[in-house]
């Protein structure tokens, strides 16, 4: 029996593909499966090839796969890009004049059915994907039930009719593949019978780090729309407004930094989202919010760069301009999460993070992430509480019983207690220049000398809950060094190669106590989706192994496949 | 109720006979007059000369980088509804590098008030050309004159749609603090541009040029082109309150009820997280 199913469905863009996928994907999803996804798309709007590349499996996987067993073509071109993936017992759908079942030379199946007409016959032009779907459906041995009840939720709102011709197309598909196909099915739905069904959460890394800010109380975020990051946006925009929160799109990426940095002075939680090139635009703001110590957190969604690069492709190539972006030296911190699930989680913590050190905190993801949908298990919000640092009530300010009150003032763990404007006996001042205790513009020698320690010492031991996730293989002395998107593959190709994985998911400031530990005798390997193996150099930094350490790198807009990860990791070993 | 000395903040270093100390000091006055307190303003400069007034003036104050002081502004407001909130800027500061907000707050209408110190030209860099100098304006950078024509905000901000559009001049206290004292009371964005002469780098736009050449409009034109077309007429050498409406502001116009402070430290809502949690699940 089948452990994992691999599917890709393709082409043209504006063709509804995306919302095959994922209808797909929630099916295998609701019969119990772990489902991984991988979307890939063209910088336009109509046209061009797109595909929706699942990868489901009985136990929890993290990785899209590379391989496809069944592969739906509503294109030819989708089948010319993908032949390639398929191997001995795939099944690849294609549309043509007449029903056809052939064996290929290279020993998959190729089935052509008259997808169009047969969608006509049917009374909805567009069911050929729900078909197609109705196929898939059956041939992976999945509840023709589940399809039904999707569709009822889907299209509640679109009327009886259009749930009707839907749910006529995808049995019609059923019997299409019981007919022609019944020989070559590959029964992974019953294995799933026999787990215990939890309800599974499907959802976007980009969902998710919009659901874990709203979680822990942000309730402002002023951004600019840009991919792959607008989707953090737009999930604020529609929720936030129901518990009194505020979303604006603004101006450009300037403002949008500087709207949320003056909403967080004022004593909101308060984001912005961006990806590479607005975080570059950003960055003057940055240091800002360091100097002047304003808690912010900025989610930089990577995408393939320099400049305007490969606007929806996948790369972790921001990595340094997230550690050191900005003119002069801040106070800062800079999360990754490896998972969708820990998105959620680090997302909350940012927050807390930020509020606690009076500082920017970046929520690094990539494309990879931010894009892609997978299932996790439910949220478990006992993990992280609020926690807004030394933000002061009215009361407590008062208690100071200061004319001015010193907002910078030095204390032992340099930060210092911070009043909201507004608060009667708290009148204060805020300053991007290099000031004194009071706030004042100062540039005497000694007192810069000790803000510039109070506040870049501050975050030293900043750490959050899991700085990293680590998989020893006690025996080896290799270990794979990963972030983000990447955690899957890796983890796959590292337990292949019977070496440890390490994922960061804190890279500043790095928590090298632990990794020194972790990393002695060892040889360090990282995996790294750009050109100068960004995440390498961070490490060599901080700790002492270059003499051991290399990286595997990649940087033509793909994730990683494991078999990349195997083969380059096997010619260095 | 505030007094002026409450209101004084750290010591300025502005040139002797610099412009901006009288907007300062026409601030604090209409702080004064209007029966606030300290702790109710916020103030957000720029960069520059101008900068420094968010802390001369001893209101929350929040000195930002430069060209930003009306994006931050804004934020500010947003956080926090019930602050009077002023943006102040040069402009250099504003008409320069921040002209894109300046458009976009003026459309937008967030309630808050922002005042330009225009001394035609930038002083703390030593005497470069603006985007407000002169065609022909000679400076030491620009011996052969200024090439460009310089930009109108007034009218850039009624086209716009600003709803409260006003010009001062430091020379004229009384009109200016009766301008600045409507300003802060219009609900909306309300923007005033203070002639502001600076004394050690412009031999042109002194006291003397303002006292000469400017013209008064005792009330606000009646429509936007009406406004536009008695600017253009005296060439921006006009002062008063030139247009004003009254249109909701950002914040009424969202139409929801803001808690944007829940201020809580604790666990999470667990009932908020289940509501939510819905639409993910399969």
């Amino acid at each position: 029996m089948k452990q994992t199913i691999e599917w890709l469905v393709g082409g043209q863009q504006g063709e509804g593909i995306d919302s095959t996928g994922e209808l797909f994907a929630k099916v295998l999803v609701k019969s119990g499966a772990s489902v991984s996804t991988y979307k890939q798309f063209m910088s336009r709007i109509k046209g061009g090839h797109t595909n929706y590349k699942l990868r489901a499996s009985a136990e929890h996987s993290y990785y899209s796969g590379e391989k496809i067993d069944i592969l739906v073509c509503l294109d030819q071109e989708t089948f010319d890009m993908h032949e390639h993936q398929l191997k001995k017992g795939s099944i690849a759908i294609t549309e043509g004049e007449e029903i056809s079942i052939t064996e290929t030379e290279l020993g998959f199946i190729k089935a052509v059915f008259p997808l169009k007409s047969i969608a006509v016959k049917l009374g909805n032009s567009l069911a050929k994907n729900m078909i197609s779907l109705g196929i898939s459906g059956s041939l992976a041995g999945l509840e023709v039930s589940y399809f039904e009840q999707l569709m009822e939720e889907l299209f509640e709102k679109k009327g009886e009719k259009v749930i009707e011709t839907n749910i006529k197309a995808v049995q019609y598909g059923y019997e299409l593949a019981e007919q022609y196909l019944s020989t070559y099915r590959m029964p992974f739905g019953e294995q799933l019978k026999k787990k215990a069904m939890k309800p599974q959460l499907f959802i976007s890394g980009n969902e998710a780090t919009a659901f874990g800010s709203f979680m822990a109380g942000c309730r402002y975020l002023s951004a600019y729309p840009i991919t792959p990051a607008s989707e953090v946006m737009e999930w604020l925009a529609e929720e936030l407004p129901k518990v009194g929160g505020v979303v604006m799109q603004v101006e450009d990426e300037i403002a949008g930094i500087c709207f949320a940095i003056g909403a967080s002075y004022s004593g909101v939680r308060a984001m912005t989202s961006t990806s590479g090139p607005g975080f570059s635009l950003k960055s003057e703001a940055i240091g800002m919010a360091g100097m002047a110590e304003i808690p912010i957190v900025i989610v930089n969604s990577q995408r393939g760069g320099p400049s305007t690069g490969l606007p929806t492709k996948h790369e972790q190539s921001d990595l340094q301009q997230m550690i050191h972006g900005t003119h002069g030296e801040i106070p800062r911190i800079v999360l990754y999460p490896a998972t969708i699930e820990d998105a959620f989680y680090l997302a909350s913590e940012a927050f807390n993070l930020a509020d606690r050190y009076q500082c920017p905190v970046i929520v690094a993801l990539d494309l990879g992430m931010s894009m892609n949908k997978m299932s996790v298990p439910a949220f478990d919000v006992d993990r992280v509480s609020i926690d807004r640092g030394k933000l002061l009530t009215d009361d407590e300010a008062s208690d100071y019983e200061e004319t001015h009150f010193k907002r910078y003032r030095l204390t032992e763990d340099g930060i210092s207690p911070r009043p909201k404007p507004g608060m009667k006996h708290a009148v204060h001042t805020t300053s991007s220049n290099e000031h004194d205790e009071f706030g004042y513009i100062c540039e005497d020698v000694d007192n810069r000398i000790k803000m510039m320690k109070k506040r870049l010492e501050k975050i030293t031991d900043a750490q959050i809950q899991v700085p990293f996730k680590h998989n020893p293989a006690l025996e080896s002395e290799v270990i794979l060094v990963g972030m983000g998107s990447t955690y899957g593959a890796i983890k796959e190709a590292a337990a292949q190669l019977q070496v440890g994985h390490l994922h960061l998911q804190q890279i500043h400031p790095l928590p090298i106590k632990e990794l020194e530990k972790i990393f002695e005798n060892k040889t360090i390997i990282t995996v790294e989706n750009n050109f100068n193996a960004q995440l390498l150099q961070v490490l060599k930094q901080g700790m002492p192994i270059h003499n051991r350490s290399q990286s595997v790198v990649q940087f033509d807009g793909n994730p990683f496949t494991v078999e990349t990860i195997i083969t380059k990791v096997r010619e260095m070993m | 109720m505030a007094t002026m000395k409450e209101l004084k903040g750290d010591q300025p270093t502005w040139c002797p006979g610099c412009g901006h100390f009288s907007i300062m000091a026409g601030i604090q006055k209409s702080i004064v007059s209007l029966g606030y307190e300290p702790h109710e303003f916020a103030i957000v400069s720029g960069i520059g000369c101008s900068g420094k007034v968010s802390e001369y003036v001893r209101t929350n104050g929040f000195h930002s980088i430069h060209g930003r002081s009306l994006p931050v502004a804004q934020g500010v407001k947003m956080g926090n509804p019930k602050l009077k909130v002023i943006a102040s800027g040069g402009d250099g500061d504003g008409y320069g590098i921040g002209q894109g907000h300046f458009v976009h707050a003026s459309r937008r209408n967030i309630d808050i008030t922002y005042i330009v110190m225009d001394n035609n030209i930038y002083g703390l860099t030593k005497g470069q050309l603006s985007p407000k100098s002169a065609h022909g304006f000679v400076t030491k950078h620009s011996k052969q004159g200024n090439k460009e024509f310089p930009v109108d905000p007034i009218s850039t901000a009624i086209v716009n749609g600003a709803t409260f559009v006003a010009q001062g001049f430091a020379g004229d206290i009384k009109q200016m603090n009766d301008i600045l004292n409507r300003a802060i009371e219009h609900k909306g964005f309300s923007y005033v541009n203070v002639f502001s002469p600076c004394v050690t780098f412009n031999k042109i736009n002194t006291y003397d040029f303002y006292k000469t050449n400017l013209t008064t409009v005792e009330k606000p034109l009646e429509t936007r082109e009406e406004a536009v077309a008695k600017i253009r007429q005296h060439e921006s050498l006009v002062t008063g309150v030139l247009y004003e409406e009254n249109r909701d502001d950002f914040q009424t116009k969202l139409g929801i009820e803001f808690d944007l402070q829940p201020n809580i430290s604790g666990k999470m809502d667990h009932q908020l997280y289940q509501t939510f949690e819905k639409q993910f699940t399969c």
